[in-house]
């Protein structure tokens, strides 16, 4: 008892037309002379129909290219309660997640790589190449941003948020004087702006622009804590970081506009990706000022140790600003104050009590 | 049971097929049917998974889909056999990623670097990055092309692409340029290199489709399509320079501005429709020019000797497109209906609307798009398809060129495709 159906098989596009027998267990193709082409085990048989047609079975017998086409209903009937694999997926071969281990791994690798690697790299390398004039537009666009957000949180205008006070500025400036470096080169404080609000921060961007919220001066209870602050923010600054993290987070955009399979649709997922990764300055670049200001100060013959003072309170402030602040992503706070109780107290203050005075008046 | 008179042939060869062919009352050489239920649980299946894998279910997904879109069409007797697998896939965007992700960083990072250094750059910086992305999309495209065909079986032989994905793309560029500058003048030049090199590098088995067309024979085609496109642009624009519209508008815009955006949306209700109006029309005009391009593709090409022909009705088209248009706008009244209604009965639920819509937009437009527009397109062209005979691809013999190990990651990651 034989049944005829087509047999392709992989060479040519040519039906060649072939008997099926079955016997124990196993299909019986030969060819119409007789000649035996070949027999499988029906567990072996897979119906590549997707999805499965009620009139026909195109059988595969293997991972071959090969296919026998069976159109006979009875005989297709026959065949699905015979083969018990007919519609399961074909195991598959050994060593099938090698491809996917390699480069699966080699995608990670190369994530990781352009995080942790590239990206900080060619951002300093860009970073040290963009123009001061390039520098200082972007940071004082950033600075527009947060006087105008302070504001609006306010209720108030950007100029009513913006300190001005001749005597303190001066004041500040002698503070900053104080703490440069002579390696400081180019890298320099250019513009200081003190902003009005109840909210204790500073931060530093690109083009050695500084800001100073004013609560900031209200929470010091010793001039020294807040130069030890100044002296991080102008580290920050000396070392080019502001410029450096503006560089990444762009970088960051990128990557993650790819990640995400599209170009398109993909830049709100890209944006949230950048905010949770590229937000903060790493915890080296942290290290580095506080490292800094430490050097910065006792260059100067600072006490260091109302820093530790000052921090303690920063710590316990509640909800922390989120962007670039003062705060985020810094080194442990035990940390610190153990680097800065290692530094000692010893040296002098940083302003007499009229000058500390005239600075903490600043927005008053 | 078997019987030799219920099988197909005894004979073989084509003079076998040709018989069953008879018998089986198949009068067309190409044919479509595909179950659409079965298509619409898959289009739902691979949302739902995608979105609670992150998009790693994408590669299964599409899979899937492309094995029931491919074994819909009919070749004679034999169904097309679609012979990727999700692996591939998968591989292929792993490797995109390792080749794209440094290559999409140093070109954006040496533009944006260019640009900065560089004012006259810095104009330029967005249309650098743009033309970028457009030359890699090409790129990508003709590299997907070459997968699906490598994927592609018909009587277990399988399609082939050759070519090189880099020579198109570069060409497909500087031709859209032209065209930009000619303001599509030079677009028939485009279509016809696209056309061209494509079908050309076209291979079943171990043979070779061949294009005969020409870029002069398109120019017939497009010029209407073209001045009617210039003229419709020269003419909006002259109205709303010369006409009260524009004053109108601009006091509109002004007055958005003063928080009266109820009467600005009023003041530019006749620009809206007229814009809509102009871009419905052209989307039409366009979709006539397409029908015509598609019937002179078809008379122009030829496979070992098989000649193909189409006779595809613009008036079958047009229905697609109406129907897929007015189911589109009947879904959106009746969606908004139903979110008036959920927002009266529980306001509450206001807050989380926003994203329900964004939801079933989402799914939605996949699922018109494809049950409503590419099914259906599909169809009418294979039912106004001929091919005069299917010996040439009876006789083709497997190629033993080598076809892509992996799949269309560019593609996947700078999502080219539908499906």
């Amino acid at each position: 008892m034989s049944v005829a159906a087509r047999l392709f098989d992989g060479k040519t596009a040519k039906a060649q037309p072939v008997l099926l027998t079955l016997a124990e267990d196993r299909l019986y193709v030969t060819a119409e002379d007789g000649a035996p082409v070949g027999d499988w085990a029906l567990a072996e048989l897979r119906d590549e129909n997707r999805p499965p047609r009620e009139d026909e079975l195109r059988l595969s017998l293997d991972h071959e290219e090969g296919r026998i086409v069976v159109t006979d209903i009875a005989f297709v009937e026959q065949l699905r309660h015979l083969c018990p694999a007919l519609q399961k997926r074909r195991s598959a071969p050994k060593g099938w997640w090698r491809p996917y281990a390699f480069w699966g791994g080699g995608a990670v690798l190369s994530v990781v790589l352009i995080f942790t690697v590239v990206l900080p790299l060619l951002a300093g390398q860009v970073a040290r190449l963009l123009p001061m004039e390039t520098r200082e537009q972007i940071g004082s666009q950033a600075t527009d941003f947060i006087v105008q957000s302070i504001a609006r949180r306010g209720g108030t205008t950007p100029e009513a948020v913006t300190c001005t006070n001749p005597e303190a500025e001066a004041v500040l400036e002698k503070l900053v004087s104080l703490l440069q470096l002579e390696g400081d080169a180019d890298e320099t404080v250019r513009n200081i702006t003190v902003v009005k609000t109840k909210q204790a921060n500073a931060f530093a961007l690109p083009g050695g622009q500084l800001i100073i919220f004013s609560g900031l001066l209200d929470l010091a209870d010793h001039p020294n804590g807040f130069t030890g602050v100044l002296a991080h923010e102008i580290a920050h600054v000396a070392h080019n970081h502001p410029t450096r993290l503006f560089v990444t987070n762009a970088g960051v955009a990128t990557v993650f506009s790819v990640l995400l399979g599209d170009v398109t649709g993909g830049t709100f997922l890209a944006t949230l990706g950048q905010m949770t990764l590229g937000s903060g300055y790493s915890r080296d670049f942290e290290r580095e000022a506080d490292q800094s200001a430490i050097e910065r100060m006792q260059a100067a013959g600072l006490d260091v140790s109302p820093m530790a003072d000052l921090m303690q309170k920063l710590g316990e402030q509640p909800g922390s600003e989120s962007f670039l602040s003062f705060l985020d992503s810094h080194p442990g706070f035990e940390e610190r104050v153990a680097t800065l109780t290692a530094a000692g107290d010893n040296g002098s203050n940083a302003l007499s009590e009229t000058e500390w005075a005239v600075l903490q008046g600043f927005c008053k | 049971m078997s019987s030799e008179s219920d099988s197909i042939p005894a004979a073989g060869g084509s003079q076998g097929m040709a018989i069953a062919m008879e018998r089986a009352g198949e009068g067309r050489t190409l044919t479509y049917d595909i179950s659409r239920g079965k298509v619409l649980v898959r289009l739902l299946k691979n949302k739902i998974f995608g979105l609670l894998t992150l998009g790693i279910y994408r590669f299964w997904g599409k899979t899937y889909l492309r094995q029931l879109l491919w074994q819909g069409l009919k070749i004679g007797t034999d169904r097309l056999e679609y012979r990727g697998t999700a692996k591939e896939l998968f591989i292929g965007f792993l490797i995109a990623l390792i080749i794209l992700l440094p290559l999409f960083l140093l070109t954006s990072f040496a533009i944006e670097l260019l640009a900065l250094l560089n004012e006259t750059v810095a104009i330029f910086s967005q249309l650098l990055n743009f033309l970028l992305l457009y030359t890699l999309w090409q790129f990508a495209r003709y590299r997907l092309w070459r997968y699906r065909l490598s994927r592609t079986a018909w009587r277990g032989i399988r399609f082939f692409l050759s070519g090189r994905a880099t020579l198109y793309a570069w060409n497909v560029l500087i031709r859209t340029i032209a065209s930009l500058v000619t303001l599509g003048w030079a677009y028939p030049w485009l279509r016809s290199y696209r056309l061209q090199y494509q079908l050309n590098n076209t291979h079943f088995g171990d043979g070779r489709f061949t294009y005969a067309g020409q870029t002069a024979g398109l120019y017939k085609l497009y010029w209407p399509a073209i001045l009617i496109t210039q003229l419709v642009v020269a003419g909006g624009l002259g109205y709303l320079a010369t006409s009260d519209v524009m004053t109108f508008s601009t006091e509109a815009i002004t007055a958005i501005g003063d928080g009266k955006a109820a009467m600005a949306a009023e003041d530019l209700g006749p620009v809206y429709l007229g814009g809509f109006i102009i871009i419905f029309a052209l989307t039409v005009f366009m979709f006539v020019t397409r029908v015509w391009e598609f019937r002179y593709m078809a008379a122009n090409t030829s496979f070992m000797g098989a000649r193909f022909s189409s006779s595809l009705r613009l008036r079958s088209v047009l229905v697609i497109f109406l129907f897929l248009f007015l189911l589109s706008l009947v879904s959106m009244i009746a969606f908004g209906v139903v979110i008036a209604l959920v927002i009266m009965w529980q306001s509450a639920l206001a807050a989380i609307l926003p994203f329900i819509f964004l939801l079933i937009a989402w799914i939605g437009i996949d699922i018109l798009k494809t049950l409503f527009f590419l099914v259906p397109l599909v169809k009418a062209i294979c039912k106004s398809t001929e091919i005069d005979t299917l010996a040439p691809f009876e006789e083709a013999a497997a190629n033993a060129e080598k076809s892509p190990s992996y799949g269309e990651g560019f593609a996947d990651a700078m999502d080219v495709g539908a499906f």
